[in-house]
């Protein structure tokens, strides 16, 4: 999935995986626990759950969570307090299961950050009495990389039984020293839901009145309440929340554009750096929008003018295609040069050697881009949008929601660029930025002078994603049940990334990516490195077919459910990575056994399993709650002929045929003899990547076909 | 967070930048075993453990040390391995050394801590992992460690099989005039392992050695490792210094004599556990009563969670401490059995028992020769023995993993050794009994499903980790075999107990079972399939462990709807060997055709030279299974 990881890594880190010290007899340990478990407040002394809750697993009864974040005067230190306190009542064995043991971070630094972790636990019988765990009980378990300590204590909870009431904090407090007068605290995001109900919750953080705050409530999350302390120069920000009921993992759902979520990020920034453009607004102001004002000098820092690249680029198109003057053309090679000056000019080299090579972050690919289409004078737009499994434009609230693309206007219709990985090809417009509202701006003006725009980005349909696979059996050996399949798959769209990333390697697409920019083999590369690269290459070379087919037959055995006894004969027919020739290609021949079944002196074939396996719907989940977000739109096509053994008659037909058809997608088959060939064929398309809640009855429908449909058998009739 | 497991993998890529010289023969070396191990990076050129028996004067006792030296070979370029020492609070890692050819020093990351395996919670064994690069093919690395054992004790096995294939494999035992120790060759049928005996009067030095040996097997469903692999058993039974001999573990009764050193080291509080004990006894009159009272009490009451620091991974926890905490490892549970059923009046003792994944009895004295203990009730001379660890388990009952087993009974200075018996496959019944009926084309059944035994003890295991809003989808899921959970309807609320039977009554609707063509029809009885397509891998080299003995029985019987006859049904189908049985067949009876199908795997252990045997089997299940009953009309 071409999805920007940058974003989720950066929101959703646990805070928790640094190390930290378990202090149980220091001073700090026991201000900590007093605050915890004394001045904590009544939810925290509450042992009571509701009724309607009595059949779950637990109840959180209350959940604290609190940051602070500092600066000590004069010295450049940043404090940061991250304290997570729960009270959960459990109520059967899977709950003491998931609650008896806990492992803390031991102490620790990393660089400039010092990490300490205090921490409590306590339980409370049903009885009323409190027993308070001594830390004592914990063990500690040593791990030392390098030198550097990541040791752990865990706990067993003595004593635990369903109905008791376990209440335990988790603390830590970092020292950051820094060395700049702008620091960024790690982003919070806290979803209000919880796989148990919560009877009462309080997220709440104090920062220094000079520190920046970007805040976010979302879903109908309630807002935080302020107050202020300004004899110790202090905010302190909280929300109070409760009654929520239990969220288990759903299918096709994005939590944070369903579930009550709050995020927030606190930024120390002084001096000049406070003007840095950024979204971090005014010291001590809580900042809940971001102004088209900031993004568009937010846009002008990031997207400050690359010439090399430009340049580079101009270079090598002229050297392999000329002057070009048609705009179009030009910007399509534009993006495939800058493609293999990322992905192929230096990338042999590392391979071969053994080193990691990465893909380049999305907004320096676009800036690169969009530098060289200014230079060329092409109509072009930058994007600049948040990926909907994040948020809405409208609820922007930090720098790293944002991702971007390319829209270029030269011709009829508008042509997008989005990707930029080695597989990437011209024309292709983000799946998460689809049916989404983005800024645009004027890509041929210096990005300082950007005036941004809104428009909506259109939804693709779904033969944009469309795989068609051929399957071709003929029956080697009735008694014994083997066939031999002949298998090609086109698939288009974003499903490709899947199958390409499997089955193919650099050498896949190394020789037209020469062949277009008219290179030569290892161009430029020195002798003695050339002969060293060519033994590699060799060595590589040799294991590579062998390597490709078992990720074939690995393919095979994941899509069918059949068992794939050998694949041969594998090939790349379309490497799927040109606008012009979109889909990815690819063919194999199989020895399979399992879809014919002898009966009698007839054969039942499984017609269902000679196409890949279809979604388990499950029972429970036919009631939904939630709206319907799914990647995107696609459909899957088949055509799957069964040559007809001599002296065989094929009855059943009929069970073949489905034709569900609705506004959110379709099931549809059909079964016909041609030639004495069983011909099969059948569709299944999900029309949109968003549907609501309410046509889930409708996805429903067409995938129970499918399924169905799955099942189905016919009959290979002896002729009598 | 609340769970932790050892980075052991997090290491990250650490290239030796410098150049390397690149000896021709280890780049021929590298040709041959790519060949040979085509899915290895890296193998040993040679691999040889010198273990050295030495009298510690200061501790005035018997230690050893071992040498280790790996060589280790790029098969291919950009070559990584992570090697990993071993080592604990009785197995010290003195040095290590990664060199090149030149015998310099080589830079690499290296993690080192605790870790757990096999539930241990926490435990003192601990690793160092080195991550090492070869970035030539060819490339060579000599990895050399020295250990020492603190207590010669713990040193009981040495394999020939490594993490990685060698050419080379050598291990060595230098054992001086004054050190009685025995070396048991394991398993060296069918391995051309070759030994070597010099003797200079001081110092007996015997090698064993073998050639091109693979890694260490790591295919699922292994049987421990003892079972197949060649290794030596070192029992170092004791030393003569100034005409004194020292006894170590000479026999089984020096083994029992350390075990009961440490058990004497216990200081357990029995009045804690006294006012519980007459609690959970009460009302109950007979002596079997009482013992299934307190041993399902320590079952359903203690979690297991397994601390073996040093010592204490043999000395049981003090059992008011396991009752106070409600959580012990087996030796503490054991302990609170044992002091539970002595306040009680009955004779019980410690036991120490090898499970099945371990191949020894006890005329081995050696601490590889168990893993566990449990607990043993004297009655009038017939041991009765208790595994709480092993939750939801009937007393009526033993475990897979100890059927068959020698276990070591405490009793007093000396010991007895008793074996626990293997239950008979009766005890594993999975019954099911269907009535099939076809109306309007649709085929139902009723069914009653009776499950037993180790099964119905994993289920139980199971059910009390599900989420509560998920107890009918496990018994749905349980029921629908083949099918779907949507296609069963429960018509009872099944009971999981330890000592009755789990009963499923259900109707299932066998969608797709019946199929009309023409003036056909055709049907599939099973929709449980028990065994389809469970053959095993024809490459696989290495002996095939299944979980559990198997007993499954089904019977049902059709009524053939008026106006259709009988066409065909199914061959019947029976194999049986030393290992399993099968008897599957059709018959039929007037208007009715009876369904019935017996499955039994009769020992957990499958050799390799009985895979033809097993796959052939499988095939002819699949046969039968695809194979269907036709009826026509009349």
């Amino acid at each position: 999935m071409r999805i920007i990881t940058l974003i989720t890594v950066c929101l959703f880190s646990v805070t928790l995986a640094l190390a930290g010290g378990v202090n149980d007899d220091k001073e700090r340990a026991q201000e900590i626990r007093k605050e915890m478990w004394t001045d904590s407040g009544a939810d925290f002394k509450v042992v009571d759950v509701p009724d309607k809750w009595a059949k779950e697993d637990a109840v959180i009864i209350a959940k604290d969570s609190r940051r602070s974040y500092h600066k000590d005067a004069v010295v450049a230190r940043l404090r940061h307090k991250r304290y997570n306190h729960y009270r959960i009542k459990l109520q059967s064995s899977s709950a003491i299961e998931e609650y008896s043991e806990f492992s803390v971070p031991g102490s620790g630094s990393l660089g400039n950050l010092f990490f300490e972790f205090y921490a409590g636990f306590k339980v409370i019988k049903s009885s009323g009495e409190e027993v308070i765990i001594p830390l004592s009980k914990m063990v500690k378990e040593k791990a030392e990389l390098n030198n550097s300590s990541l040791d752990i204590y865990k706990l067993a909870v003595p004593n635990l039984k369903v109905g008791d009431i376990i209440d335990y904090y988790i603390a830590e407090e970092r020292k950051i020293m820094i060395s700049s007068k702008f620091y960024p605290f790690d982003p919070a995001i806290y979803e209000l839901n919880d796989k148990y109900p919560i009877m009462k919750q309080r997220i709440s953080f104090d920062v220094l009145r000079r520190c920046f705050i970007n805040l976010k409530t979302l879903n109908g999350a309630p807002e935080f309440e302020l107050t202020s302390d300004s004899k110790n120069d202090r905010n302190t920000y909280v929300l109070e929340d409760g009654e929520r009921e239990s969220v288990d993992n759903v299918r096709w759902l994005h939590n944070y554009r369903e579930i009550p979520t709050v995020k927030f990020k606190v930024t120390y920034a002084s001096g000049a750096a406070a003007n840095l453009p950024t979204f971090i607004g005014e010291p001590g102001i809580l900042k809940s929008k971001v102004s088209v004002w900031e993004l568009e000098k937010f846009m002008g820092y990031l997207f400050r003018v690359d010439y090399y690249t430009s340049a580079g680029i101009s270079g090598m198109i002229q050297f392999s295609h000329g002057k070009i003057n048609d705009k179009e053309k030009l910007a399509e090679h534009g993006f495939y040069a800058l493609r293999f000056l990322e992905h192929i000019a230096s990338t042999e080299s590392k391979i071969l050697d053994g080193k990691s090579v990465r893909s380049p972050a999305r907004y320096s690919m676009v800036k690169k881009l969009s530098a060289f289409y200014r230079d060329q004078g092409i109509n072009h737009q930058v994007l600049i949008g948040i990926p909907r499994y994040i948020s809405s434009l409208d609820d922007l609230i930090l720098e790293n929601e944002l991702t971007y693309a390319i829209k270029i206007n030269e011709g009829a219709e508008p042509v997008y660029v989005s990707y930029f990985d080695r597989n990437a090809h011209y024309g292709e417009l983000d799946i998460d930025l689809q049916g989404t509202t983005v800024y645009a701006a004027d890509g041929r003006k210096t990005p300082s002078r950007w005036k941004l725009s809104k428009i909506d980005l259109p939804v693709e349909k779904a033969d944009k994603n469309r795989t068609v696979s051929h399957y071709h059996y003929k029956i080697d050996d009735l008694n014994e049940g083997t066939l031999t399949l002949n298998a090609k798959a086109s698939i288009v769209g974003a499903n490709q990334t899947y199958y390409q990333y499997r089955l193919t390697d650099f050498y896949t697409y190394k020789d037209e990516e020469l062949a277009y920019l008219k290179k030569e083999d290892l161009q430029g590369v020195k002798k003695k490195r050339k002969a060293e690269m060519l033994t590699k290459r060799a060595e590589y070379l040799k294991t590579r077919e062998d390597d490709i087919a078992k990720s074939a037959k690995e393919l095979a055995e994941n899509d069918f459910d059949m068992e794939i006894l050998e694949v041969d004969d594998f090939k790349i027919e379309q490497t799927g990575r040109w606008h012009k020739k979109p889909e990815f290609i690819f063919s194999y021949q199989a020895k399979v056994k399992g879809p014919v079944k002898k009966v009698g002196s007839n054969y039942l074939v499984d017609v269902g399993r000679l196409i890949d396996e279809q979604i388990q719907l499950d029972e429970e989940s036919k009631e939904r709650d939630f709206n319907i977000y799914m990647s995107f739109a696609r459909a899957f096509e088949y055509e799957v002929t069964l040559e007809i053994p001599e002296g065989y008659d094929v009855q059943g037909l009929e069970n073949l045929e489905f034709n569900v058809s609705n506004d959110t997608g379709e099931f549809v088959s059909s079964a016909t003899i041609e030639d004495n060939m069983l011909v099969v064929k059948s569709r299944k398309a999900y029309n949109s990547n968003y549907e609501p809640k309410e046509n889930w009855g409708m996805i429903w429908e067409f995938l129970e076909a499918a399924e169905e449909f799955n099942k189905k058998q016919v009959l290979l009739k002896k002729k009598s | 967070m609340r769970k932790t497991l050892l980075l052991l993998l997090i290491l990250p890529y650490c290239a030796n930048l410098s150049a390397q010289k690149i000896d021709e023969a280890h780049v021929a070396f590298a040709d041959k075993m790519k060949v040979a191990f085509p899915e290895e990076d890296v193998a040993l050129l040679s691999n040889k453990s010198v273990y050295q028996f030495y009298y510690d004067k200061a501790l005035q006792t018997i230690r050893a040390k071992s040498v280790d030296d790996k060589e280790l070979v790029a098969l291919e370029y950009n070559a990584q391995h992570t090697a990993r020492i071993y080592f604990s609070d009785q197995v010290g890692i003195d040095n290590y050394q990664l060199k090149n050819l030149k015998g310099r020093s080589v830079s690499h990351d290296k993690l080192c801590g605790h870790f757990s395996s096999n539930g241990i919670f926490h435990s003192d064994a601990q690793i160092c992992a080195y991550k090492i690069s070869l970035p030539e093919k060819g490339e060579y690395r000599l990895l050399k460690a020295n250990q020492t054992y603190k207590d010669v004790r713990y040193l009981t096995t040495a394999y020939f099989h490594e993490e990685l294939p060698a050419a080379k494999r050598e291990i060595t035992f230098e054992i001086p005039s004054w050190a009685e120790v025995e070396l048991r060759e394991m398993n060296f049928d069918g391995f051309d392992i070759q030994k070597r005996e010099t003797d200079d009067g001081k110092v007996k030095k015997i090698t064993f050695s073998i050639k091109d040996i693979d890694a260490f097997p790591d295919e699922e469903n292994l049987p421990g490792s003892s079972y197949f692999l060649p290794h030596i058993i070192i029992l170092t039974k004791g030393y003569t210094r100034e005409g004194q001999y020292q006894d170590i573990l000479g026999s089984t009764q020096s083994l029992y004599g350390w075990y009961k050193s440490l058990v004497e080291g216990m200081r357990s509080d029995k009045t804690v556990l006294e006012p519980l004990v007459a609690e959970i006894t009460k009302g109950h009159e007979t002596d079997e009563e009482k013992i299934k009272a307190i041993f399902y009490w320590v079952q359903d009451n203690i979690r297991y969670i397994a601390f073996e620091q040093g010592l204490a991974a043999f000395r049981p926890e003090d059992s008011h401490k396991v009752f106070n905490d409600r959580f012990g490892d087996c030796k503490g549970m054991a302990n609170l059995t044992r002091d539970m059923l002595q306040i009680a009046g009955f004779d019980a003792r410690l036991s120490w028992i090898g499970t099945n994944r371990l191949a020894y009895t006890y005329d081995i004295p050696s601490l590889a020769v168990d893993n566990h203990m449990i607990c043993s009730v004297n009655m009038n001379g017939k041991y009765l023995h208790l595994d709480a660890t092993e939750k939801h388990h009937s007393i009526e009952d033993y475990a897979e993993r100890l059927q068959g087993k020698q276990v070591l009974v405490e009793d007093g200075d000396s010991f007895v050794i008793d074996k626990i018996p293997t239950e008979p496959l009766e005890k594993y019944l999975e019954e099911i009994q269907v009535q099939y009926e076809i109306n309007d084309n649709q085929l139902t059944a009723s069914v009653i499903e009776s499950i037993d035994g180790e099964f119905r003890k994993i289920l139980h295991n199971v059910y009390e980790a599900i989420p509560k809003d998920k107890t009918e989808r496990f018994y749905k899921t349980i029921a629908a075999g083949n099918l779907e959970r949507a296609d069963i309807e429960l018509l009872n609320d099944p009971i999981l107990e330890r000592d009755s039977v789990l009963k499923l009554d259900y109707r299932v609707a066998m969608k797709n079972h019946l199929n009309k063509f023409g003036d056909e029809v055709y049907i599939d009885l099973d929709y449980k399939k028990d065994l389809i397509g469970r053959k095993i891998e024809k490459e696989r080299e290495v002996p095939y462990k299944f979980d559990s003995k198997i007993y499954r029985r089904l019977q049902g019987s059709l009524t053939v709807p008026e106006g259709l006859a009988v066409q065909h049904i199914p061959d019947a189908l029976e194999i049986k060997s030393d290992y399993f049985e099968f008897k599957m067949h059709y018959q039929v009876n007037g208007d009715k055709i009876d369904y019935s199908k017996e499955m039994k795997i009769t020992k957990t252990y499958l050799p390799v030279d009985k895979f033809e045997l097993w796959n052939d089997a499988i095939e002819d299940i699949n046969k039968f299974y695809n194979d269907q009953i036709i009826l026509k009309a009349k």
